[in-house]
């Protein structure tokens, strides 16, 4: 484990985590600019050409790299999953922490959950703010802001977006060095989560 | 996978086997026999001015110990930009303060970072590096036991401790193992759980000398001073409080569990406390001057404890601060929250009594009665939960979620 983190830059945690999800054999495929479907759940149509790595459940974008933006999907999430993938192979005490997601969580419960996760991959100074309904697709969903620091004393700037559909939880989490990536990135961020349009409905619905 | 452990933290974390490291102490070994106890001359005499540390003298390049030099000197290039550096101006100047205080002409050689870890921790490295860990400030409760713990790291330092113990590791392990060490050091994951291993791990790797010794230079600095030469021994009396709430856990090893011979210790300082005492008129414990500086970031000390999830320990720290400290609203308040994200029925209802402890009083955070209302729609008491949420969003206009809290309200009506 060390040693596979070791020759890993100091990636966003989270980002890292997923990529570790999606295994060592994992390669970059280029997204094409057209309306791409999400898990089988919902589709979103970008505006340029993302790369991308696929895992179980996961999905991550990136143009220039993941310290640099990503967009994290999470998709069908269920009670005991987990954001943070997998038990740590580190754990001495055999007692993991990473918070697990329960059914029946509140608004408020999720936000709590993802910053305990955040904070279980050590990111610093992780803070969250306006936190506000808005739509996912046809779905009423939630959005809140953040920001943190990374390892490299890197600030952070993102937003994550989620709903559930079908009694499981989907989340979209964007993320983007504060410093000119989040302004340059975020437009792009805005309109995937604009074009969300959820299996079965017609057209996208916009906030 | 969730220690997901990032290069600078490793570094911070490794250091703690390269460095003079408080959590490495013996307390078994530290006694006032012949080489732990102190003379009235002795206590009167310069102890910076008796050092043959040579600042910034540093070994050969080309040496096995030149090449542990260089690593420490890129881990700390690594800690300078670390997001898990407090950076809080106020604190950093207070903290230096003091490490100055003590320092005295070694003051200029030593650069201190105040790391955001939960647990109680201080390091000291041969270059002059010293960390101090953010839970280390949560438990001190005044400026004499930080200085205690400042004192004994400073004696690591000025005592070549580290050197004695490189050379010690190079002429007794090949020169490979060594070398192994410090690469597993750097890339040991940073879990503050796992920055209490290391320390546990390197525990034979200090001498006892070297740690009796240290103690000695920590009091007679506190002396010199004029700080409560008690101090050391308050720190580990209450250290040994925190500790007896985690003895049903003997797999946890975290700093407290690595010393079962807490109370022993104590009891080693103290008789070392009692003879300073007879000498020294001052007292100076600068509770005032230290909770000033602290009450600040205490709060997001706390919320970094919480997110250790270790809830019935975290509650034993705050059953001390509560008995110890000033403005104490905040500390039922996370009270609380230890038992609402512990779950279940008896500790909600232990949650709302916490809560409105903290409720009561009024330095307590506004987010409270939205943390009671939570813990009342968990119930199923959804018009008390309303009535809380209402109450919330009354006290804090400007919510940032105060939208979400409208749509949850909404939902229990």
């Amino acid at each position: 484990m060390s040693r596979r983190l070791h020759l890993l830059p100091p990636w966003p945690a989270l980002a890292l985590v997923a990529l570790l999800a999606l295994g060592a054999c994992s390669r970059y495929g280029l997204i094409a600019v057209e309306r791409i479907e999400i898990a089988s759940t919902y589709s979103v149509e970008p505006g340029i050409k993302w790369n991308y790595l696929l895992g179980q459940d996961i999905e991550l974008w990136t143009v220039d790299g993941l310290s640099l933006q990503n967009m994290f999907f999470v998709s069908g999430i269920e009670d005991g999953d987990t954001l943070l993938v997998g038990k740590p192979e580190f754990d001495f005490f055999n007692e993991s922490k990473i918070p697990e997601y329960r059914e029946g969580f509140s608004l408020l419960d999720i936000r709590e959950w993802i910053e305990a996760s955040y904070a279980q991959a050590e990111v610093a100074r992780m803070e969250t703010h306006d936190f506000r309904p808005v739509r996912f697709g046809s779905k009423k969903g939630f959005r809140f802001e953040f920001s943190f620091t990374n390892e490299d004393g890197l600030s952070q700037k993102g937003f994550v977006v989620g709903a559930a559909i079908d009694e499981e939880l989907h989340l979209i989490i964007f993320t983007a060095a504060a410093l000119h990536f989040y302004d340059k990135f975020a437009p792009e961020a805005e309109r995937i989560i604009r074009s969300i349009r959820i299996e079965g409905d017609d057209k996208p619905a916009f906030n | 996978m969730m220690r997901l452990e990032i290069p600078k933290l490793m570094a911070i974390a490794g250091l703690g086997l390269l460095a003079g490291c408080v959590a490495t102490v013996d307390p078994s070994t530290v006694g006032t026999g012949s080489k732990g106890e102190i003379t009235k001359f002795e206590l009167a005499a310069d102890v910076l001015g008796e050092s043959t540390l040579v600042p910034g003298q540093r070994p050969p390049l080309d040496s096995l110990e030149g090449s542990l030099w260089m690593q420490i000197d890129s881990a700390e290039h690594r800690i300078k930009s670390s997001g898990h550096v407090i950076r809080n101006p106020a604190l950093n100047k207070y903290v230096r303060g003091v490490v100055c205080k003590m320092a005295g002409k070694f003051c200029p050689h030593i650069r201190t970072y105040i790391v955001r870890a939960p647990n109680f921790n201080a390091l000291m490295m041969p270059s002059g590096v010293m960390q101090i860990h953010s839970g280390l400030l949560l438990r001190v409760r005044n400026e004499a036991e930080l200085a205690s713990v400042i004192g004994h790291e400073i004696g690591h330092y000025i005592r070549l401790h580290s050197r004695d113990r490189w050379r010690n590791l190079i002429d007794t392990t090949n020169a490979v193992m060594v070398a192994k060490m410090v690469m597993a050091a750097a890339g040991v994951p940073g879990s503050s759980q796992l920055i209490d291993s290391i320390a546990a791990g390197s525990l034979a790797a200090y001498s006892r000398d070297h740690e009796r010794e240290s103690d000695v230079v920590g009091l007679r600095l506190l002396v010199k001073n004029g700080y409560d030469p008690w101090a050391a021994q308050n720190v580990w009396v209450q250290l040994e409080r925190e500790r007896q709430f985690t003895k049903q856990n003997p797999f946890r090893s975290t700093f407290l569990d690595s010393h079962p011979s807490g109370i022993e210790r104590a009891g080693n300082l103290g008789a070392l406390a009692r003879f300073a005492e007879k000498h020294s008129k001052k007292k100076d414990r600068g509770k005032r001057r230290f909770e000033d500086a602290v009450i600040p970031l205490r709060e997001t000390m706390l919320r970094d404890e919480l997110n250790h999830r270790d809830y019935k320990r975290f509650r034993g720290l705050l059953a001390m601060l509560i008995r110890n400290g000033r403005k104490v609203g905040v500390f039922h308040f996370f009270r609380g929250e230890s038992f609402r994200l512990q779950g279940g029925e008896g500790n909600l209802d232990k949650a709302m009594l916490s809560y409105r402890n903290a409720a009561a009083r009024s330095e307590t955070p506004v987010i409270v009665y939205r943390a009671m209302a939570r813990v009342l729609a968990k119930q199923g008491k959804k018009a008390a939960a309303r009535k809380a949420f209402g109450r919330y969003l009354e006290k804090s206009p400007d919510a940032e979620d105060r939208e979400i809290i409208e749509v949850i309200m909404d939902g229990l009506s």
